[in-house]
C-alpha cells in the first residue's frame, strides 16, 4: 500500500526475493559464458561482446518464461502466491538483461559507421515480405519497447495515476511481447543453430505457457459458473453462513457481473468487491487478519465493514449489504459506493 | 441449494509479504529456489555446450604492424606485399565499419609504393589491415620493394552456391560472423565500403572466400545487398589474381537457395 507516492518500501522478504533472483540470473549468465568458453572448438571462440549478448538474451528469455508462469501457478496453489509479491522486480530484471542485449546488439552490429545505429537496425535488412531472412531484429525491438513501457510504469505511482484497469491493460502487453520474442528467436538465432536444443527450449517454453494459461482459464471459468447466483428481488444467495470458512471468503457473482467476496471473520460476515484496488488482485482469495481483508497478491488491506484501507491509507472498494435469512447469507446485488459502511451480519455465539 | 465454497481449504498460514513468511512457504520457496537455480544452470549449460563454434579468425587490436608494398584501390583498396618470395594481398579498411577508398582517392600517389600501418585481422591466410584515422598510417616510400605485375589468370565460368560475407567481420573482426543473425551487420559493413566476399566450401569441404566483383572486375555493392548473409547461388567467372580468387559475379543471376 502507499501513502501518496513514495519510494519502494523494502521488506526482508523482498530483499531475500531479490537476492535469489539476482543470484539465479547471474548464475545463468555466468554458466553460459563459462561453458561456452570451455566447449567451443580450439581457435573458434566467441568474441566476448557477442558472448555476453547471447548470455543476456538467454537469461532474459528464461526469466520471462518463469515470470509469466507465476500468475497461473498462484491460482492453482497458494504456495506460489509469495512469488507474486515481488513479481515486478522479476519483470524489471528481465528488462535489465534485455537492455544489455539490445545495447550490445545496437552498438556492436550497427554502431561504428556513419549510419545512425537505430536507422541501421530497422533498415539494413528490408526483407519484410519474406519469412526466411525476415528482419527479426524489428520484432525484438518492438518487444523491447513493450518491456521498457512496463518496467518504467512498474512503480505504484503509475498504477495510482493511471488507475488499476488501465495499468493492468498496459502490463497485459507482456503477452504480445513474449510472442514477439519467440518469433524473434525463431527467425533469428534458431536459423543459425545446427542443434535442436534451442528450438526445444523455445517450443517447450511456449507450449508450457499456453497449456498453463488455458488450464487455469478453464478452471477459473468453472469457478465463475459456480459463483453465478440468480438474483431474487435484488438479493443473491451466498449459501449457509457456516459454509464460509473462518477468515476466508466465498465468491459469488451476478452472471457476467463483478465478483463479490463474502468474508467471515468469526461471528461477522460482510461482502466486499472481489477485486483489489491495487492491481485487480483476487481479493476473495485473501484472508481476514485483525478485522481487515488482506489481498493475497501484495497485502493491501480493507476494513470488513466499510471497504476502506486503514489509516493512513486512503484506498476504498465497494461494499455490499448482507442479511441473514434462516441460516443462509444473502447479499444485495447492487454495490454501495466505495468506502460506504455496511453493517456486517452478526452470527449468534451458539452457531459457530 | 447448498453450494460448496470455492475456497474450502482453511489455511491458517496466509502469506503476507510484509509479515513473517510462514514456515510452509519458507520451505517451499527454499526448495523452489534451489531447484530453479540448478535447473536453470543445467539448461543454460546444455544450450551453451551445444552451440556451433564462432568461426576462426582474429583481430589483434593491441599490436600495430606495418607492411611495405604497392597499394591499389582496384577493385577494392589493398596492398600487395612480398612475403617469403610470394606476393600476398592484404585488404585495407579502417578501424570501424568503413573502407579507405575515399581516403586513398584524395591522395595523389605515384606508383603506389608505400608503407601502411595498422592492426591485422587474419583468418586462414586471408588478411585485412585496419588502419587508424588521421594521416599517420600511410607513408609513401619509394624504397618499397619492387613487385611483379599482378599475375591474372582467367579460370572457368562457374555457378557457385554460398553466402555473401563482409570481409572484415569474416576475417575475424566478429565471431560469429555469418548467418542470418549477422545479416544486418554484414549488409551495413558492405554498404559502408568493406569488400564483399563469397563464402563457399571446396571439394574437400574447406572454407574458401572469394572476392566478389562485377563481370568486369569492378566493385560490386548495390546489386548484392539484399542477398547478404543468406544461402544464395550465382553465376560468374573465377579469376586468379596473385593469391586471390575473384568471383566475377553477374548479379542478375543471384537467387536464394
Amino acid at each position: 500500500m502507499s501513502v501518496g507516492f513514495k519510494a519502494v518500501q523494502w521488506t526482508s522478504f523482498k530483499r531475500r526475493y531479490d537476492c535469489v533472483l539476482w543470484l539465479s540470473a547471474l548464475t545463468m549468465t555466468g554458466v553460459f559464458i563459462t561453458v561456452t568458453h570451455f566447449t567451443t572448438p580450439e581457435g573458434e571462440s566467441f568474441h566476448p561482446v557477442q558472448l555476453v549478448m547471447r548470455a543476456c538474451a538467454l537469461t532474459a528469455f528464461i526469466l520471462l518464461t518463469f515470470t509469466l508462469s507465476i500468475g497461473p501457478l498462484a491460482r492453482l496453489s497458494d504456495r506460489f502466491k509469495p512469488l507474486l509479491y515481488n513479481r515486478r522486480h522479476l519483470g524489471v530484471t528481465v528488462f535489465g538483461f534485455g537492455l544489455v542485449h539490445v545495447i550490445l546488439v545496437v552498438m556492436w552490429y550497427h554502431g561504428f559507421s556513419d549510419t545512425n545505429p537505430l536507422i541501421s537496425l530497422i533498415s539494413m535488412n528490408p526483407n519484410y515480405n519474406r519469412i526466411y531472412g525476415f528482419p527479426f531484429e524489428s520484432l525484438g525491438l518492438v518487444a523491447f519497447f513493450i518491456l521498457f513501457l512496463m518496467a518504467s510504469t512498474s512503480h505504484d505511482f503509475w498504477n495510482d495515476l493511471l488507475s488499476a484497469p488501465v495499468w493492468k491493460c498496459i502490463h497485459m502487453l507482456v503477452y504480445p511481447a513474449y510472442a514477439l520474442l519467440v518469433a524473434h528467436v525463431i527467425l533469428g538465432a534458431l536459423q543459425d543453430q545446427k542443434g535442436v536444443i534451442l528450438a526445444l527450449l523455445v517450443s517447450v517454453a511456449t507450449l508450457w505457457l499456453i497449456a498453463l494459461h488455458l488450464f487455469t482459464a478453464i478452471r477459473e471459468l468453472r469457478h465463475d459458473r459456480l459463483a453465478d447466483r440468480p438474483e431474487v428481488e435484488g438479493w443473491l444467495d451466498a449459501g449457509p453462513a457456516l459454509s464460509i470458512p473462518d477468515g476466508r471468503a466465498v465468491m459469488i457473482a451476478v452472471s457476467g457481473g463483478e465478483r463479490i467476496a463474502v468474508f467471515r471473520d468469526g461471528l461477522r460476515i460482510a461482502a466486499l468487491s472481489g477485486v483489489c484496488r491495487h492491481q485487480n488482485g483476487p481479493l476473495g482469495e485473501g484472508h481476514v487478519i485483525k478485522g481487515c481483508v488482506v489481498c493475497p497478491w501484495h497485502g493491501w488491506e480493507y476494513r470488513l465493514e466499510d471497504g476502506c484501507a486503514p489509516a493512513p491509507f486512503t484506498e476504498k472498494i465497494s461494499t455490499y449489504p448482507v442479511r441473514l435469512t434462516g441460516d443462509r447469507i444473502e447479499v444485495r446485488a447492487a454495490p454501495l459506493p466505495p468506502g460506504t459502511r455496511s453493517e456486517p451480519v452478526l452470527l449468534s455465539e451458539g452457531i459457530v | 441449494m447448498f453450494r460448496p465454497p470455492l475456497h474450502p481449504r482453511i489455511s491458517t498460514d496466509p502469506f503476507v509479504g510484509y509479515l513473517d513468511t510462514p514456515e510452509i512457504d519458507r520451505r517451499f520457496l527454499l526448495g523452489l529456489s534451489a531447484a530453479g537455480l540448478l535447473g536453470a544452470s543445467a539448461l543454460t549449460a546444455v544450450i551453451a555446450g551445444l552451440q556451433r563454434g564462432a568461426g576462426r579468425g582474429d583481430w589483434d587490436m593491441r599490436t600495430r604492424v606495418s607492411f611495405s608494398g604497392i597499394i591499389s584501390t582496384a577493385p577494392y583498396p589493398h596492398i600487395r606485399v612480398m612475403e617469403s618470395g610470394r606476393v600476398r594481398t592484404i585488404l585495407l579498411g579502417c578501424e570501424t565499419k568503413c573502407g579507405v577508398r575515399e581516403r586513398l582517392d584524395a591522395i595523389t600517389y605515384a606508383g603506389g609504393a608505400a608503407t601502411v600501418t595498422g592492426t591485422l585481422i587474419e583468418r586462414d591466410g586471408y588478411a585485412m589491415l585496419a588502419v587508424p584515422d588521421g594521416v599517420g598510417w600511410l607513408d609513401f616510400d619509394q624504397t618499397a620493394p619492387a613487385l611483379p605485375q599482378p599475375q591474372i589468370r582467367m579460370l572457368d565460368a562457374a555457378v557457385l552456391t554460398g553466402e555473401i560475407l563482409d570481409a572484415k567481420c569474416w576475417f575475424g573482426a566478429m565471431r560469429p560472423n555469418e548467418g542470418l543473425s549477422h545479416k544486418a551487420c554484414a549488409t551495413l559493413c558492405i554498404a559502408s565500403g568493406i569488400p564483399p566476399y563469397f563464402g563457399v566450401r571446396d571439394r574437400r569441404n574447406r572454407e574458401r572466400a572469394l572476392m566478389i566483383t562485377d563481370t568486369a572486375g569492378d566493385p560490386l555493392i548495390d546489386g548484392i545487398l539484399p542477398f547478404v548473409a543468406e544461402p544464395v547461388r550465382a553465376q560468374g567467372a573465377l579469376v586468379h589474381s596473385d593469391d586471390l580468387i575473384q568471383f566475377r559475379m553477374d548479379p542478375e543471376t543471384l537467387e536464394r537457395v
